[in-house]
């Protein structure tokens, strides 16, 4: 049983948040108080609350996980989530592994980017620190009024249980216990360029000088955004046995829409950087994706739609995010309309060949696509509404409106490099694409003889991928060579010094290869996956895709908390065994199938075991071709990324450029 | 920017504001089946003791056809309510069941432990029958009236109160 002194730090824990949501009044109100006031100290207190209100929510955040580690049931939250048994990796993960918990952390996190937003921001932009203050402090109180007053996670189950319910078995897992924060991470990261948009709409605070700084909490927040989505999606491939890795399920729709819109973002910010428009564009975007983060969090958290992801579902809950998230609309798109036009677009797309015009369909496309996602996740609600018919929106739909319009994405990620900033020279450029478009061919022509049965998308694609990947690798060694011409240097130094040189370029260059590599994992495994279901005695061999499996038998045990049945299968030919699982944990009396995965680069063999009838096991087996090559291409994405968040590091070291910092910082 | 814009902006997202506050009203569990308002079809099978049973010509009186197992956690939770229920309206309505891919000792045991509802199971190991009701999930529950018209399906653990909703739909006559 647990002491007295556990008690009251729970208590304490439930008192520091509390706190937090007092001093998060007094940061949302600080501007105004010292408009009104005439007292510019007051707005300072802004920062500070900021400060406090990180060091409040973190007292809270560790209680809670201390509260976890020690298996402290009188905390109800605890109680449902968390098992004496359960490993220490989990028990501190299980702090997200359910409803409460889960907006503790989006608060938490909230916080957390809230406090680095007011040490950078003291330093560029201290006049307009505090109106962005408030904004965040605004969606703060928002989060800390439902976590205190309809979702408390340090609500106490008074007497204490002996014993937890234990977490979800699925969720006992490496890649499921990082893919929530990193998905909040990316949520509540695009809260950042939220708060400048809404700040420069009220202090009139021209785009030029802050759409830099928006840029790198832009790619962090997407960054982590695709690192939580290819989590979700590494997990339930091994770890829920259907063989795949995203079924538009609603829940995946909702982090896919503010990616989609995000993407569109990072790109638009480029544009305006290097070209005087698309102000009021990005305005609207960095508003919107926002508020598709919400949107998220609310098809999540309320459980409108049919998902997959069945969490407890408590309506009042749900009403109070709606309510949050039309505020939140209302009031961001409400100052959108009457006040959007900070500063008007300088310039404009001159030429129909050239980057700026490559970056505008790109914005478009990513655009439309986020439109359909939304379309197609919403639809069954909509139908529903008004004549009560029950669907879902499946995979055919999503596939056959969403793939050809990634194609297009592709194709202009083909462009890009090649094109240059407001005209090209339309010979030119056909010249420096031929040679990229003939390997596209080439490779096009090679799927359809390869196997002429496959659907379009697999020639199409093929090729487009083949004609990118082309023209970004062409396009590097072309300005390597050129370097090495004339600096004197050999090749492989010129290469280097031309990717450390210009790292925000050669970044965005290594995520589009990331982009590609995972393009060619999704064709293989979408479109060329072989699959069986078949009752197999010990001895018996299964011919699958070219590889073959023989049933070795089973073995049971026993192991923390669970109960596991392991199948033994050899993939003959080769020394792998594979161990597939079907585990049991009696605590939540739920089952869990473990899949095993002999992978390598050309295809995954994937199996699981299932019922057993009378001397036969069911053996369910996929070979998934080229699915390494989709995790491959998300770590290439990292990479991509922190080469060209790199840049800066390298400008403050050098000290030859502050463009990035004062080119950006305030001028008012 | 023109004022067109306002044209667009405001419509979309009052449609989309009022879209997902229908949803919180509305249950996506809850899933018509085409079987409501169809004659429920007549199946035969035997009863966890061997004696053989007939679903679907259940003597005239409005029945609650109930599928559970004994490996199905929410049907534990739902037990209770079946077993207050039947005794509740033991006079206006029969409670039957399907014992749905179990195994004849482990379904016996469970209901030797828990008690028994029903008036009887009809034990189906293989999930045919399971197929012909359109069973997706256990535990799941017909009402069907008097008239041998099924007229709710609830893919859900029944609560106390969706019990007795049912009942008042089919003893209502």
């Amino acid at each position: 049983m647990q002491g007295f002194s556990t008690t009251y730090l729970v208590e304490f824990g439930h008192l520091a948040v509390f706190t937090a949501f007092l001093v998060s009044v007094i940061q949302a109100l600080a501007p105004w108080l010292a408009g009104r006031f005439n007292a510019p100290a007051l707005a300072r207190s802004g920062i500070s609350a900021a400060f406090i209100v990180l060091i409040l929510m973190t007292i809270g955040g560790s209680i809670l996980i201390y509260a976890f580690v020690t298996s402290d049931f009188s905390v109800l939250y605890v109680s449902q989530h968390s098992n004496t048994q359960l490993p220490l990796l989990y028990k501190v993960t299980a702090l997200w592994g359910g409803h409460e918990g889960s907006l503790y952390l989006w608060a938490w996190v909230l916080a957390a980017f809230t406090a680095v937003l007011a040490v950078q921001g003291k330093r560029l932009f201290p006049l307009r620190l505090p109106v962005m203050l408030s904004v965040q402090a605004w969606l703060l109180l928002g989060f800390l009024g439902l976590i205190l007053f309809l979702s408390n996670p340090f609500e106490r189950l008074l007497p204490a249980i002996a014993e937890g319910r234990d977490l979800n078995p699925l969720l006992q897992d490496p890649g499921m216990a990082f893919h929530p924060p990193m998905l909040y991470f990316g949520y509540v990261g695009f809260s950042i360029p939220f708060a400048f948009a809404i700040t420069a709409m009220l202090t009139r605070w021209e785009t030029t000088l802050w759409i830099g700084l928006i840029r790198r909490w832009s790619l962090f927040a997407w960054t982590m955004l695709t690192i939580g989505i290819m989590l979700g999606g590494w997990w339930a491939y091994y770890e829920l046995g259907w063989g795949g890795y995203w079924a538009w399920d609603p829940v995946e729709n909702a982090s896919f829409m503010p990616w989609l819109l995000g993407t569109a973002l990072i790109h638009s910010i480029t544009v305006q950087e290097n070209r005087h428009m698309l102000q009021t564009w990005n305005m609207f975007l960095a508003i919107t994706t926002f508020a598709l983060s919400l949107l998220g969090t609310f098809l999540v958290r309320s459980g409108v739609l049919s998902s997959v992801h069945a969490f407890a579902v408590d309506p009042g809950r749900g009403l109070y995010i709606l309510i949050f998230m039309v505020i939140v609309l209302v009031v961001a798109f409400g100052l959108f309309l009457a006040k959007g036009r900070v500063d008007s677009q300088r310039e404009t797309v001159g030429s129909l060949m050239s980057r700026e015009m490559l970056f505008v369909l790109n914005n478009v496309l990513f655009t439309v696509l986020c439109v359909c996602v939304m379309l197609g996740t919403l639809y069954p609600l909509a139908l529903e509404a008004i004549n009560g018919a029950k669907i879902t929106v499946g995979a055919p739909y999503f596939n056959s409106v969403l793939v050809p319009l990634f194609f297009l994405v592709v194709m202009l990620m083909g462009f890009g490099p090649a094109t240059p900033w407001r005209k090209a020279n339309l010979k030119r450029l056909a010249m420096r694409l031929l040679p990229a478009a003939l390997i596209g061919l080439v490779a096009m022509i090679g799927m359809l003889v390869w196997d002429p049965t496959a659907h379009w998308f697999a020639f199409v694609g093929t090729g487009l991928v083949a004609f990118s990947l082309m023209t970004i690798v062409i396009d590097s060694v072309r300005n390597a060579l050129r370097r090495a011409q004339q600096n004197n240097e050999s090749l492989p130094v010129a290469f280097a010094r031309m990717l450390s040189r210009n790292r925000r370029y050669y970044g965005g260059m290594i995520v589009h290869l990331g982009i590609l590599v995972i393009a060619i994992g999704l064709i293989g495994s979408g479109l060329f996956r072989s699959e069986q279901v078949v009752l197999m005695a010990k001895g018996d061999v299964l011919e699958i895709g070219g590889e073959k499996l023989r049933f070795e038998g089973t073995r049971e045990f026993r192991k923390d908390n669970y109960l596991a049945l392991q199948g033994r299968l050899r993939l003959l030919g080769t020394d792998t065994i594979l161990t597939p699982e079907r585990r049991k944990y009696p605590v939540q009396e739920a089952p869990t199938t473990e899949s095993s995965i002999d992978e390598n680069w050309a295809r995954d063999v994937y199996v699981i075991i299932g019922e057993k009838f009378k001397d036969k096991y069911s053996v369910h087996a996929y070979v998934n071709p080229l699915v390494k090559w989709i995790w491959t291409g998300g770590l290439i994405i990292v990479i991509g990324i922190g080469w060209s968040l790199s840049q800066r590091l390298r400008q403050r070291r050098t000290r030859s450029s502050t463009a990035a910092i004062s080119g950006t910082g305030e001028a008012v | 920017m023109t004022r067109s814009i306002w044209w667009i902006i405001i419509p979309v997202l009052l449609v989309l504001i009022g879209l997902l506050g229908y949803g919180l009203t509305s249950n996506p569990k809850h899933i018509p089946s085409p079987l409501i308002g169809k004659p429920f079809p007549v199946l035969q099978g035997v009863d966890l003791n061997g004696q053989p049973v007939s679903l679907g010509n259940i003597n005239g009186k409005p029945t609650v056809v109930n599928v559970w197992a004994s490996w199905c956690v929410a049907c534990r939770q739902e037990h209770e309510v079946l077993l207050r229920g039947a005794r509740r309206y033991a006079d206006q309505v029969s409670l039957v069941a399907v014992n749905y891919k179990d195994e004849l000792a482990d379904a016996r045991r469970w209901l030797r432990r828990l008690g028994d509802p029903y008036l009887w199971s009809l034990h189906d190991l293989s999930g045919r029958i399971g197929i012909e009701l359109g069973v997706y999930g256990v535990p799941e529950t017909f009402f069907v009236n008097s008239d041998g018209i099924i007229v709710e399906k609830i893919s859900a653990p029944l609560s106390d109160a969706q019990f007795a909703a049912g009942v008042a739909l089919i003893s209502k006559q």
